[in-house]
């Protein structure tokens, strides 16, 4: 930045940028490249342009188009219909089918902002019930099953609006897949109302059973997400590495061993006996801590980083 | 019993808004648009008489302004004239500034609404103060429509004190298409070489600088006197 740094050679025509290593003695003047061949790319060009293509085919294979606002405000104001008979426990077939039919294209992210957008409006935060959420104040609230946030009771009607909302988001975190117009989307379900009713009613016992099919119904999901993860993560590698696109590319490897010039000998201590620190020698080094005083003179580059302050 | 503390409540919240309402007026006029110097140094008295309700309690929806371009403003932002291009336009425009009437966090609906009144009355930029935080949607629709209206939100909250009076707070100066060409040629940068600042830097966000900008930092300092140095907004 100080002044024009002009360089002592003159610029040469086919000037290939310079590298920061040192140039092996022989080379200027000799090695100019064959002008009949095309010059290759620079290096680091070569790099960025791959660099580029890789994030253009990622791109192309990892990222969804996010959901419409629309989709979002029309959600948001869910359900359309409403009357006497119509609860969150029992939606209308319509909505309840465009409901799960859109939330089948959400990332789970997108779930929680459908929560988030139907609470601006004061609404539950379970896209089918048409009840407004609840508007607790303060921080804190003590309940009958321990201390919850405020924050988290308000984004519901009720405890079982949050349950049913939690059936959904479970369903978008730990994907199974099921075809749908020749695409795979996410399988949703609503949860089971009838069982819910009855368990609350018979303790224990029966509720022991419906834990037990539910259980098997997760493992069986399970299964078919480690069979999908296991795919993702191969086709993830494989682009990370680039192999997706050049698929048989290698590397070639060259050992060279360093020539040496002089026969191998130990490190020399016959100084570090004579002045009794032998102890304190590692491989014919001694190890300083830096703290000048011992070796001013060897270390002095120390005091070049103290600031002009301290020194005067 | 139940009115006073009413009242109390009211009353805090009014001085709170005057605040807030004070800094917005100050971050408006030092960004370069025209403002009378009474409407920016309103005392608590004439706010309240302006801007309260007959009970006490404040009336966002009558908090709103707008304010144009200075000379000096629109000349900053006029891009310099080439070949294909003898007489640009400035990028500088007129600004609306709105409170949020609106007591819980702010969705889709809200944020349409402000932009379509910004873009409805050809407002280049806008800025909506707001008591609560936005939906991560409402921020979406801000990203979507940057292309035509620049819409800037703050809180309340953020508001309460003008960060830029801050002792400990430097100059910061934005500089203008050519003042950026001649700096980066001067000193032979590229301008990714230049130290950075965040766009959602508290003080990058009171200036309303653009990805691409360059600040200018004025320091002083008990041993080096003034000195100056320039940050990229990224
Ligand atoms: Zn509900």
């Amino acid at each position: 930045m100080s002044g024009p740094s002009v360089s002592a050679q003159a610029p040469t025509g086919s000037q290939t940028p310079k590298g920061i290593l040192k140039k092996p003695k022989s080379t200027p003047g000799t090695s100019a490249p064959p002008p009949s061949e095309p010059t290759p790319l620079p290096l680091e060009q070569q790099i960025a342009i791959q660099q580029a293509k890789l994030l253009l085919q990622q791109r192309g294979e990892d990222i969804k188009p996010p959901v419409s606002l629309d989709f979002f405000e029309r959600l948001s104001q869910f359900p359309v219909t409403r009357g006497a008979s119509i609860s969150a426990a029992n939606p209308s077939t319509k909505d309840a089918r465009e409901f799960i039919e859109a939330v089948q294209g959400f990332l789970p992210r997108e779930y929680q902002d459908l929560i988030e957008e139907r609470n601006c409006l004061g609404n539950c935060g379970y896209t089918l019930c048409p009840r407004p959420r609840r508007k607790y104040t303060g921080e804190f609230k003590i309940l009958s099953s321990g201390i919850a946030k405020v924050a988290d009771l308000n984004m519901w009607c009720s405890d079982d609006c949050a349950r049913r909302a939690l059936f959904i988001k479970v369903q978008l975190d730990n994907p199974s897949y099921i075809k749908r117009d020749g695409q795979l989307v996410v399988r949703i379900e609503l949860d089971d109302e009838s069982k819910h009713s009855t368990r609350r009613q018979a303790p224990k016992n029966g509720g022991a059973k419906t834990d037990e099919s539910e259980l098997a119904k997760s493992m069986e999901r399970l299964e078919i997400d480690k069979k999908t993860q296991t795919t993702r993560d191969k086709t993830a590698l494989a682009v990370e590495r680039g192999d997706a696109r050049r698929p048989a590319q290698q590397v070639e490897v060259t050992i060279r061993e360093k020539s040496t010039t002089a026969p191998v000998k130990g490190p020399d201590q016959s100084q570090a006996v004579q002045d009794g620190e032998a102890h304190l020698m590692l491989e014919g080094h001694k190890t300083t801590f830096g703290t000048g005083k011992d070796d001013a003179g060897s270390d002095s580059d120390d005091d070049e980083y103290l600031p002009s302050a301290i020194r005067l | 019993m139940e009115e006073e503390t009413n009242s109390s409540i009211f009353a805090r919240e009014t001085s709170r808004l005057w605040r807030a309402w004070r800094t917005v007026h100050e971050m408006v006029q030092d960004r370069g648009y025209e403002l009378a110097e009474d409407e920016v140094k309103i005392s608590l008295q004439r706010f309240r008489d302006e801007y309260t309700n007959e009970d006490g309690s404040p009336n966002r929806a009558k908090m709103q302004f707008s304010a144009r371009p200075s000379e000096a403003m629109i000349k900053k932002y006029t891009p310099p004239a080439t070949a294909s291009n003898p007489n640009p336009t400035t990028e500088a425009g007129t600004i609306w500034v709105e409170f949020c009437p609106e007591q819980s966090s702010i969705g889709i609906g809200v944020m349409k609404k402000f932009v379509g009144h910004c873009s409805a009355n050809n407002f280049k930029a806008g800025i909506l103060v707001t008591a609560m935080p936005l939906s991560s949607q409402a921020r979406k629709v801000i990203t979507v429509t940057q292309q035509y209206t620049q819409i800037e939100c703050f809180l309340e909250e953020d508001l309460l004190v003008n960060i830029t009076h801050h002792d400990l707070v430097p100059k910061h100066i934005v500089l203008s298409r050519e003042e950026k060409i001649a700096l980066l040629k001067r000193y032979r940068l590229k301008e990714t070489q230049l130290p950075r600042i965040l766009q959602k830097d508290p003080i990058a966000r009171y200036l309303g600088l653009k990805r691409g900008q360059v600040v200018k930092i004025i320091r002083t300092s008990e041993t080096a006197g003034r000195y100056a140095s320039y940050r990229l907004c990224v």
